[in-house]
């Protein structure tokens, strides 16, 4: 007690006047730098990558001249012409006409947009699915774990064109739709897959347990920590997984239970250029270079969009 | 270990069960008439013969039964109904073997060029080996694959005249179909290796190991290359076991007879028996190399651990 | 264009790496060795199976009709078709044409055993046999004594008209005479089959090269699935010394582009193409020949006349009155077909006559000139209460493949109906055993099918619309006096009261029925190169490779 008195004693020897107010600094606590949200910070880091962008630009010229193409073309996407059969490119046909005398022009850009939108589509919501799924599956592991990976080994296992048919006699219909939930229902599970593995390792790194000892909700932990480090990957699953779509239709065109005519997509154009393409190169040409520039432009775009999300870049 | 070993294979059986079961009844769903490649107007009694003889005058579930207790107990999966006389499990075995020389090469090849692509851009990052690189990748994957194989074929078979247009038998009928079937492991791993490898030298032990003095060279070899490659074991089950099931377009366009041109032209022409046999050895196949790898894993990486 | 460049030049790179261990190219297969009398060709589809009881394939036919002998060929001598004794040396019948008899020649199975008669009455008689479930016996089930009977389950195997008199003498019974009956004998359903082989390997017998055997100009050495298939010269043979081809091999390729481009590389040494790019390219091959050739087939439109709209024959003639066949034969077919007029295709032919289609003239070409497709339409919507608007009427047309081929096709014929009668067409894309499940059920609209002759006789095509046959195209059309007519024509001995009665029939199909729209008779368009020679020109030949040879290969 006596101890304490004469501690006190001593400050009250100091005097006042040696005290100043000064009064409050309200910069204090101000960042030294503006503030930049995450995905502010992204976009800006995109818009540094050259190659990213001009990818993000050839991507916009294509898109509009799948919405405005078929238009500009002056000819009906579907409209046979006997006396224009199989003629190559010229001013009148600018990318020539097919085996019917339809104007390749048209068709192509019409063909882009069910390809396009089954790719982004298709990758889009594979990718949400898988993510999620793959994530709850890794954060929680054990049982959980196991019945999920389960799951997903058995649809992958279940023969693919048997599921197609399936859908498209359900559905009594090979529209874009049909499409779509076809390719989709099984695509998921590539995309959990992977993202379990990442996040399996994930899950064990200091922040995600320090996260967990404070009571973090687990999906709350699943979204703002193990996604955002897992996006890297999905980003690239993703730039992967639309020309992937892209291709699957192709390739359902190709076997023959592709999209419904008239209705018509790249794949279908290429796989019906194919049997006479070294008659008709340009058939073939158009289709598989808007395919070709689709995914060069996916997957450049994609990687620069992979370095803009990556946190751990952040500067 | 064992005991997880154990519990795996357990799983296994389960997930195996599952998908016999969901195929035999979604392919018994699909319509389609199993005897249609036979004469149109097929006797009544001449038909009733056939689906006495497939079980096929049963209701499924019946029909379920039987198979599952032929398969069961004698380990027999039946015989084509499309091709009379020939056991499912005789034409698996020649099929896939075909199927896994091409497949297995493509694979090898791809992982091996693909990785160190994936390797050299990673390390070259946004300067010219890297955009060099991965335009390689990007472009052997631009075209689809029936394009691609008949582009080749066109090129090296009829103006080259060097190799056979389609057949089975020399080496020379491989080469084709395993560089067409080789383009797309290239990119999915190039890209792939590229991508963990950035991931993981951005990691903190990666930086304190090269604040610690270790070399560049021997950070890489020791810590990034290892942890690089480990995302890449998922991918490898899918290519794997998709070695011995093959490929419908690259079979078809080159003449190779394998699984994959079987397997879909036993779900066009609804061959009940051969749908369920094939799906059956590439789920088998799936789910035991998928086990292998999950192995692999846990023991590769310390951070996983088998519980 | 630059990248495909650059994939190439990456490619070839690779593919030299790849070869370099191996040694130098070439692409000649040299392992045929012992000479240049080796013939290589392609199937496009894998045979079902060799047993020639089962197998109901176009694929299969190719391997049997060289590896085994039937009891006549129908040979090609100096441009004719000849009917030449293969395993019968001579035949004979009775008075009123009912009980024939064939004397056999001195022949072997490959295995050595000497040929019998009993070998044919066992083929002949397992193919009507229901336990064995062929799918041939709609050849011979009509016309053998009994014949209907054993396939119905109604009668014994046993009482079928067919019988080995002794080793060398065959008796087969009929119901009734058949004026074409010689034509029935080089059908798969009067094959020969070897009982103890056939029984011995059971279900397996015809699966597998080492499960087979042959009495033919050849025999099966090897078989790799889905891969190839090759013969050799049979030695025990009774003509082999008229026999110069020492080994056949038939690969197996599924994809048309694969089979041209082995064509032009001469890694085939025959090939047929539909595609008039590839006519023009192999043209310009100054040592191939092209053969064209009218093959007795027909593509065709069916109607399902229990369907609501097609019940009402004005509807149905409308359809078929609509389509512009000379537009169709250029537009889709490349003049690769001839557009048909007729149901009974050209190329089939009525014993000594000739050609069925130079008798009789086309029954749909008198329609055209005097009725109107869309009055036609009109008429029939009237008639079925369906008001005048052809937009209103919606069909749904049923296509038998899911191939690019066929949906450019079905995109025509949506547009063309379109234009020219006003009515949508909703195309409904199947694979053949959908197809044939919904048809066979009734369960269309119109569908469209390709149907090839069974035998050189008009009765081959005509009769599929009887009322006992109705199943094969299932339209569901029937009528009495058509009946009659057929049955009439199949007991008719004289050839030209016989074509009358085919002409009164096919008249009364498109007149009465109309339940069928034909559209091109099929061309085979074939490339040989020089060196093959005396390869048949007809499609209907049934002597195979037999008298094929090689020179200056």
């Amino acid at each position: 007690m006596s101890a304490n008195t004469e501690k006190t004693k001593m400050y009250m020897d100091i005097p006042d006047e040696k005290f100043t107010i000064i009064g409050i600094d309200k910069d204090a606590e101000a960042p030294s730098r503006p503030r930049v949200g995450y995905w502010k910070d992204a976009w800006r880091r995109l818009r540094e990558n050259k190659v990213a962008f001009v990818a993000l630009i050839i991507l916009l010229i294509l898109i509009f001249f799948i919405i405005f193409g078929p238009a500009i073309s002056g000819y009906e996407f579907e409209q046979i012409d006997a006396d224009a059969i199989n003629q190559g490119p010229s001013a009148e046909h600018w990318f020539g006409t097919d085996d019917l005398g339809r104007d390749l022009f048209a068709r192509v850009w019409q063909a882009g947009r069910v390809s396009i939108i089954i790719g982004i589509l298709g990758a889009v919501i594979a990718s949400v699915v898988g993510s999620i799924y793959g994530g709850i599956a890794a954060y929680f592991g054990g049982a959980v774990d196991d019945i999920m990976m389960r799951i997903v080994e058995v649809l992958l296992s279940i023969p693919y064109l048997i599921i197609v048919i399936l859908i498209s006699v359900i559905t009594d219909s090979k529209s874009l739709g049909t499409m779509l939930v076809a390719l989709t229902l099984t695509g998921w599970c590539g995309i959990a897959r992977l993202v379990r593995g990442q996040m399996l390792q994930l899950k064990t790194q200091e922040y995600v347990l320090a996260a967990n000892v404070l009571g973090v909700a687990p999906i709350k932990i699943i979204l703002k920590h193990m996604i955002p480090n897992t996006i890297g990957m999905i980003i690239v699953a993703i730039t992967f997984d639309i020309p992937g779509y892209i291709f699957s239709e192709a390739f359902l065109s190709y076997v023959g239970l592709g999209i419904q005519p008239p209705s018509t997509s790249w794949g279908a154009l290429a796989s019906a250029a194919q049997q006479n393409f070294m008659f008709y190169p340009y058939q073939l040409m158009f289709p598989a270079l808007m395919i070709a520039l689709t995914m060069l432009s996916f997957t450049l775009l994609g990687d620069g969009l992979r370095d803009a999300l990556d946190p751990k870049l952040r500067k | 270990m064992a005991k997880y070993i154990v519990k795996r294979v357990a799983y296994m059986l389960v997930t195996l069960f599952i998908v016999i079961t969901a195929t035999f009844f979604l392919m018994h769903s699909i319509p389609g008439d199993p005897l249609a490649h036979m004469a149109r107007n097929l006797p009544e009694e001449t038909r009733a013969n056939y689906y006495e003889k497939y079980g096929l005058d049963k209701s499924t579930p019946e029909q379920y039964v039987i198979f599952m207790k032929n398969l069961l107990s004698k380990g027999e999966m039946g015989e084509s109904l499309r091709y009379p006389g020939r056991q499912v499990t005789d034409t698996l075995v020649e099929n896939s073997k075909v199927s896994a020389v091409p497949g297995g090469m493509a694979l090898i090849i791809g992982l091996v060029i693909g990785i160190l692509l994936g390797i050299v851009a990673a390390l070259h990052k946004n300067k010219w080996p890297d955009y060099i690189v991965m335009f390689i990748a990007i472009l052997g994957i631009t075209v689809p694959v029936f394009v691609l194989a008949s582009v080749l074929q066109y090129i090296f078979s009829v103006k080259l005249m060097v190799l056979p247009t389609t057949g089975w038998g020399s080496y020379k009928n491989v080469i084709l179909p395993t560089i067409v079937l080789s383009f797309g492991t290239i990119a999915t791993y190039a890209r792939y290796v590229k991508s963990n490898m950035l991931d993981v030298m951005g990691q903190d032990y990666i930086l304190t190991a090269e604040a610690k003095g270790v070399s560049r060279m021997n950070v890489i070899k020791k810590h990034v290359l290892k942890n690089a490659f480990l995302p890449c074991m998922t991918l490898l089950v899918g290519q794997v076991s998709g070695i011995f099931t093959g490929s419908f377009v690259v079979e078809k366009i080159f003449g190779i007879p394998g699984l994959g041109f079987y397997y879909i032209n036993s779900i066009n022409d609804r061959d009940y028996t051969m749908i369920i046999g094939t799906t059956i050895f590439a789920a088998a196949l799936f789910v035991f190399v998928q086990l292998v790898v999950d192995i692999a894993y846990s023991l590769m990486d310390p951070r996983i651990r088998v519980k | 264009m630059k990248k495909r460049l650059i994939a190439a030049i990456l490619t070839a790179a690779m593919a030299v790496s790849l070869t370099a261990c191996g040694g130098g190219g070439g692409n000649k297969d040299s392992s045929s060795g012992g000479g240049e009398q080796y013939y290589n060709i392609y199937l496009q589809t894998e045979p079902s199976t060799l047993d020639s009881i089962k197998g109901n394939d176009n694929y299969s036919w190719k391997i049997l009709m060289n590896t085994m002998e039937p009891l006549t060929r129908l040979a090609e001598k100096d441009g004719e078709q000849v009917r030449e004794g293969a395993g019968a040396e001579t035949w004979e019948s009775n008075e009123d044409g009912t009980v024939w008899t064939f004397k056999l020649r001195d022949n072997k199975w490959s295995d050595g055993k000497a040929v019998t008669a009993e070998d044919y009455a066992y083929g002949i008689r397992q193919t009507l046999n229901p336990e064995a479930g062929s799918p041939n016996s709609y050849f011979t089930a009509d016309f053998i004594k009994n014949g209907k009977k054993v396939v119905d389950g109604e009668a014994s195997v046993d009482e079928l008209g067919v019988k080995a008199v002794d080793d060398k003498t065959l008796e087969i019974t009929l119901e009734a005479p058949t004026p074409y009956f010689m034509s029935l004998t080089d059908t798969r359903a009067c094959y020969p089959v070897r009982q103890d082989i056939a029984e011995q390997h059971g279900e397996t017998y015809g699966s597998e090269a080492d499960k087979y055997v042959s009495n033919g100009p050849f025999k099966v050495e090897s078989w790799t699935h889905n891969s190839e298939i090759n013969l050799v010269k049979n030695p025990d043979y009774w003509d082999a010394e008229n026999v110069k081809l020492d080994k056949v091999k038939y690969a197996i390729i599924n994809d048309e582009t694969a089979v041209f481009n082995s064509f032009d590389s001469g890694q085939l040494d025959w090939c047929s193409t539909g595609s008039e790019e590839w006519v023009g390219r192999f043209d310009k091959k100054d040592n191939a020949e092209r053969v064209d050739t009218v093959i007795p087939s027909m593509r065709f439109d069916f109607f399902n006349v229990k369907d609501k709209l097609f019940s009402n024959i004005n509807i149905r003639k409308a359809f078929v009155l609509a389509v512009d066949r000379e537009d169709m034969a250029k537009t889709i077919y490349q003049n690769m077909h001839t557009p048909a007029y007729w149901w009974v295709p050209q190329a089939i032919s009525t014993g000594e006559l000739g050609d069925y289609r130079d008798q009789v003239d086309a029954p749909l070409e008198k329609m055209a000139k005097e009725e109107d497709a869309k009055e036609l339409l009109l008429k029939g919507m009237e008639e079925l209460g369906l008001g005048t608007d052809p937009s209103a009427i919606n069909v749904k047309y049923s296509l038998s493949a899911t191939t690019q081929w066929a949906r450019n096709y079905g995109e025509y014929v949506q547009q063309k109906y379109k234009e020219i009668l006003g009515v949508n067409i909703e195309l409904d894309f199947n694979e053949w055993t959908t197809f044939q499940q919904k048809t066979n059920s009734g369960e269309y609209q119109m569908g469209n099918m390709t149907w090839s002759t069974d035998y050189d006789d008009p009765m081959s095509m005509i009769s599929l619309f009887t009322t006992a046959n109705s199943g094969n195209i299932p339209t569901g059309w029937t009528n009495e006096k058509f009946d009659e007519l057929i049955a009439k024509a199949g007991r008719e001995m004289d050839e030209k009261t016989r074509v009358d009665l085919y002409h009164q029939a096919e008249e009364l199909l498109f007149n009465e029925g109309c339940n069928i729209c034909p559209l091109v008779n099929e061309m085979e368009h074939s490339f040989r190169y020089n060196y093959v020679k005396n390869l048949n020109k007809k499609f209907t030949s049934t002597s195979g490779l037999k008298y094929v040879y090689i020179e200056g290969r």
